[in-house]
């Protein structure tokens, strides 16, 4: 399966690869985005299995590229990891058509549990 | 200001303990007096009423060990500048968006920035509340700090 990590910081990108491979989800494929414009090119060029997405990103954030996503009946699994874990973000990620929200800090438990239903 | 600096320092405390893995944040002084020759990843909390800016500041050294850490880079290895900047800037995205949650029952429509890194000193400026916490983050030296800039609207 190929996961798509979306996110400006490309620290952040490495440290969520690295929970996904404690996790036990190294033998996926994982390709990364710097926002929702890369993600959004991305998902139409070389559509994958799901998408880890930052909430605040320059050109595009998170909640827009899912909204556009959905609004174009594209229903990819779609979760984010973000540090905005209010209960307002929850519910608009949800609402929006999120499948899950992680929130930072995390561990490989968030990811393991998150992604279970989503990913062999 | 109390809350938002406790709230601060006890974020920065988990997110050094259990995700960047360097140990807690341990209060060593508490001041008004912005510490110059630093770098740090500064970044704001805004709501219609008051501006924050949370900041985390280290020396050039001091930077590089707590971006090796986040991202278990051995410690003969230097890290680009670049890389440095990201790195502790998403330390602040995590710090304050554990604040955000902490502070937003008190405080209506508060939202969360994007970060910043700054090399040199911030000059505060008439109207701006300042506070300073020298921290020790595990054996690493790091300055917290919040700047608090009331509306005038």
């Amino acid at each position: 399966m190929k996961i798509l990590i979306v996110d400006d910081s490309r620290a952040m990108r490495m440290i969520v690869m690295r929970h996904l491979r404690q996790a036990g989800f190294g033998n996926h494929t994982m390709v990364q985005a710097g926002n929702g414009v890369e993600a959004y090119n991305e998902i139409q060029s070389a559509p994958p299995d799901i998408v880890l997405c930052d909430w605040n990103m320059p050109e595009m954030n998170g909640i827009e590229l899912l909204q556009k996503l959905r609004g174009e009946g594209n229903g990819i699994p779609f979760g984010f990891v973000t540090s905005e874990g209010s209960v307002e973000v929850r519910k608009l990620a949800m609402d929006s058509g999120a499948q899950f929200v992680i929130s930072k800090p995390f561990t490989a438990e968030s990811f393991e549990v998150a992604l279970a239903d989503h990913i062999g | 200001m109390d809350a938002w600096i406790d709230a601060a320092v006890t974020a920065l405390s988990e997110v050094g303990r259990d995700f960047i893995g360097c140990g807690p944040a341990n209060v060593v002084r508490k001041h008004d007096h912005i510490p110059g020759d630093l770098q740090g990843a500064y970044i704001p909390l805004v709501c219609p009423t008051v501006s924050f800016q949370l900041a985390l500041l280290a020396t050039s050294d001091g930077a590089q060990r707590l971006a090796k850490a986040m991202l278990c880079v051995p410690e003969d290895e230097e890290l680009p500048p670049a890389d440095v900047a990201d790195a502790m800037g998403e330390i602040m995205n995590i710090v304050a968006g554990m604040v955000k949650n902490v502070m937003q029952p008190k405080v209506e429509s508060l939202k969360l920035g994007l970060p910043m890194y700054i090399h040199g000193h911030v000059q505060g400026s008439n109207g701006v509340e300042i506070r300073v916490v020298d921290l020790q983050l595990g054996d690493q030296a790091t300055h917290l700090l919040v700047l608090k800039q009331q509306s005038t609207t």
